[in-house]
């Protein structure tokens, strides 16, 4: 207790030494921090992208629909109108229950036929899950417009057809018979997949039902309040409705997100080893301060064993002056860096577009408790470690070559 | 004035290291996170090119705009003969021909709209390094009626190596014509969304399903990435603008070029962290080293020195710790990354692929150059305000120090 004062009061009377430590553990805790935050906003912003780009969060569909459906659609369908759609569409954080009904086919603008694939979907439920498909000319699909669908900008050029322009569906319906229907393109639309947007269309699902003749939906997407709920949401739902009973198979956007999922694999991996190097040069750069804040004291530490000071108590005096430095830079650190990150965050960082879309936008810096307390954890760490070295050194040092240092 | 700065630095061996030791760990620091981001850059490059792009591709003159609307239009007759052309360049190790159109994949039961591709299949081997098969063999050039699937495509269609299926597309003069052929193999590429609709077939199986003679594209492949403007230009001037467009891999790539973009203003955003951190730290272990040796500058000044003397000295012995720590961090950056790339960092797939790869970290001397211009350009500069301040001193407090 007697060395924590006395550390205190050495640290107190060297004042530009001590202010210098610091600056260095706060300007190292901060940059941690902000580098940090900023990886963490990006994975943040890819997972919720992701879950906006039509996946949802939970999707229910019909048992083996993800492994056969593409192959033997008709046979995936879930009905309408049973007890399971009415308790699904009313589960708890459940915002928003999207079915769609998935179909392929052929569609004709004057001399152009060109395939696609189709999807029926309910115009307003779609609304906040397909955030990240954009529509850049004419307008959105509209529940009172049940002939009008939106076509992928790649499939638009492929059929040389635009906005208002009326084009022919044709497929093959539920019962192996052809159907065709003629709609009017209402609007285009991109999203980040160039091959999504050179096949797909969308048509308001009644319509879909009507060319297919049938009823019901391949998925039912639901959409809930917190994406953190996903996993809680998910296991209710499957233990009201075992697949082994009802024939529902439920998957959460992290298991059907592949292309996340990968990018998130390589960058994390990616971005360790940036992370690695500035935690490197952090407590390096700290290492070196605490050293030379010692090493220029070595004629007081001889003082100090000249008037009786133990060796040993020299050492732990030099130790509470690095854990104090370290507490304090710490906290200083992931004070300043969470206060830089909320205004850096109200700017915005500008990035440019992301790989297939074309508006550019502003990145945040998104510190989380565990991040500051990394930060924080590694300035105590690497100051005290870093006084270590130096302090033990200087307590063996003989008293006459200690004193004798003095310039 | 040279030769005291030097006998200062070599007399204050402590603080000398310890400062040598700041300035060459920020220049470390710099060349290993420069040398690993461009790594990055550099495999997504690569991995491009060589799945599917080619370095340099060759259609008839407005292909680019309006070849999806009419593919058929723009069919290049001397589509061999142009490859033959382009083979005989410098640096160019193979050419190939292609040949694209939609078609309608039948398993029997139901059908898949697909992108069919008809290629050559020994030369596409050559290029295609990263697309590699996962069930049965690849194309080859003996091969007349066969398929080779992406394995989104094949697990679609469920279909296996022996299936077979028919093609269904529809010819240049109108009309529909269809094809049956054996799935020899399926493969996986860079790309998920290109293995969900590819197939591919031998250029002769869909030169007769199309009955035609002609090709959509010429492929080029060089031995090095960097000579890609050079052949550009020589392929430019041999093939008139108005009859061929010529466009190298980073125009036809649009996903690369914006995922490069992105990459760069996030890590970007890393890499001035970092600069900011070496930069702080150089000046501090400058700041603290001049600070500490007050009670010199003032015997110094009390023995008839100048303050111009001082400063200008100071001054000199930090370009001698900035030249020395700038190299020694150059070595030591370059030292850890040849060692870090001898190892490699296990990566997991590009997103996009089933693949993983190995990253280095790349040096270039560009990088190591302005990573050490950076250093010693840091640690003169961040002298001069405590430079100034010693030359300043009043030589009674400053003696004082002196204890």
């Amino acid at each position: 207790m007697a060395s924590l004062k006395l550390a205190l009061r050495n640290l107190l009377r060297n004042r530009r030494r001590s202010l210098i430590a610091l600056g260095a553990l706060v300007f190292g805790v901060v940059a941690l921090v902000l580098a940090g935050g900023f990886i963490e906003w990006i994975f943040w912003a890819m997972r919720e992208s992701t879950i906006e780009s039509r996946l949802g969060h939970i999707q229910v569909v019909r048992a083996g629909y993800f492994q056969a459906g593409a192959a033997d659609p008709f046979s995936h369908l879930l009905a309408d109108g049973t007890p399971e759609e009415a308790a699904i569409r009313q589960a708890p954080h459940v915002k928003a229950f999207a079915p769609r009904l998935q179909f392929a086919g052929l569609a004709s603008f004057g001399d152009n036929t060109v395939s696609f694939i189709g999807e029926g979907v309910d115009p307003e439920a779609e609304k906040g899950i397909s955030k990240q498909l954009h529509v850049n000319r004419g307008d959105d699909l509209a529940a009172d417009d049940p002939s009008g669908v939106t076509l992928g900008t790649g499939l638009a050029r492929n059929l040389g057809a635009a906005v208002g322009d009326r084009i022919v569906l044709l497929t093959t319906t539920a019962t192996g018979g052809v159907n065709a229907i003629e709609v009017v393109v209402r609007g285009l639309f991109f999203t980040s997949t160039k091959a999504f947007d050179d096949t797909v269309l969308r048509v308001p699902i009644e319509a879909a039902r009507k060319l297919l003749r049938t009823d019901g939906a391949h998925a039912w997407v639901l959409l809930l309040d917190d994406t953190t709920r996903t996993a809680g949401v998910l296991s209710d739902l499957r233990a009201r409705f075992p697949k082994a009973k009802t024939g529902l198979e439920l998957a959460p956007w992290f298991e059907l997100a592949d292309f996340y999922n990968k990018t998130v694999r390589l960058f994390s991996r990616q971005m360790l080893v940036v992370q690695l190097i500035i935690a490197a040069i952090i407590v390096l750069t700290i290492s070196n301060m605490a050293a030379m804040n010692v090493l220029e004291r070595t004629t007081e530490i001889g003082t100090l064993m000249a008037v009786g000071f133990r060796r040993g108590r020299i050492l732990r005096l030099f130790l509470a002056e690095g854990v104090i430095l370290g507490v304090i830079g710490g906290t200083i650190g992931a004070v300043v860096g969470w206060a830089l990150s909320l205004v850096i965050s109200a700017i915005g960082i500008p990035m440019p577009p992301p790989p297939g879309m074309d508006v550019a936008f502003d990145a945040e810096i998104l510190v989380t408790g565990s991040l500051a307390a990394n930060g924080f954890l590694l300035a105590v760490i690497a100051a005290t470690l870093a006084t270590f070295y130096p302090a033990w050194k200087a307590s063996r040092l003989q008293i006459v070559d200690a004193l004798r240092r003095a310039h | 004035m040279l030769t005291l700065a030097f006998r200062n630095v070599f007399r204050q061996r402590l603080r000398t290291a310890l400062t040598l030791a700041a300035i060459s760990l920020g220049v470390g620091g710099l060349i290993l996170t420069g040398g690993f981001v461009e790594d990055v850059l550099v495999q997504l490059r690569e991995a491009t090119i060589h799945s599917q792009l080619g370095h340099i591709q060759i259609h008839k003159a407005g292909y680019s705009t309006l070849g999806r609307r009419d593919p058929y239009g723009y069919l290049m007759s001397d589509g061999r003969r142009i490859a033959d052309l382009a083979s005989q360049q410098p640096h160019v190790t193979s050419a190939m021909t292609r040949i694209e159109f939609s078609a309608l994949l039948n398993n029997g039961r139901s059908d898949q709209p697909v992108l069919a591709e008809g290629i050559e299949a020994d030369r596409e081997a050559q290029l295609g390094t990263l697309l590699s098969v996962v069930d049965g063999r690849a194309l080859g050039d003996e091969d007349r009626f066969a398929v080779v699937l992406g394995q989104g495509v094949a697990s679609g269609l469920r279909l296996k190596p022996g299936d077979y299926v028919t093609l269904l597309a529809s010819m240049p003069g109108g009309g529909l014509n269809s094809s049956d052929l054996e799935v020899v193999g399926t493969f996986r590429s860079f790309s998920k969304e290109y293995d969900d609709r590819a197939v591919r077939i031998p250029l002769r199986a869909a030169q007769a399903l199309l009955a035609t003679e002609g090709a959509h594209t010429v492929v080029v492949v060089l031995d090095d990435t960097a000579k890609t403007d050079e052949v550009l230009a020589n392929l430019r001037g041999q093939l008139p603008g108005s009859d061929h467009e010529v466009a190298p891999w980073y125009e036809v790539a649009d996903f690369y070029q914006k995922t490069v973009e992105l990459y760069r203003g996030q890590f970007g955003v890393l890499q001035v962290i970092v600069l900011v951190m070496v930069l702080l730290g150089v000046a501090n272990s400058v700041g603290t080293t001049l600070y500490e040796r007050t009670g010199e500058f003032g015997t110094m000044l009390a023995l008839g020195n100048r303050g111009r003397d001082i400063f200008w000295l100071a001054m000199t012995e930090n370009l001698i710790l900035g030249l020395v720590g700038s190299a020694l961090g150059g070595a030591l950056g370059v030292g850890i990354a040849w060692a870090v790339s001898a190892i490699g960092i296990p990566m997991p797939a590009l997103p996009n692929s089933e693949i993983g790869y190995t990253a280095m970290i790349r040096v270039s001397p560009t990088l190591a150059f302005v990573a050490m211009a950076i250093g010693t350009l840091a640690t003169v500069l961040a002298a001069i305000l405590p430079a100034r301040r010693a030359a300043r001193l009043q030589i009674a407090t400053a003696l004082r120090r002196n204890v």
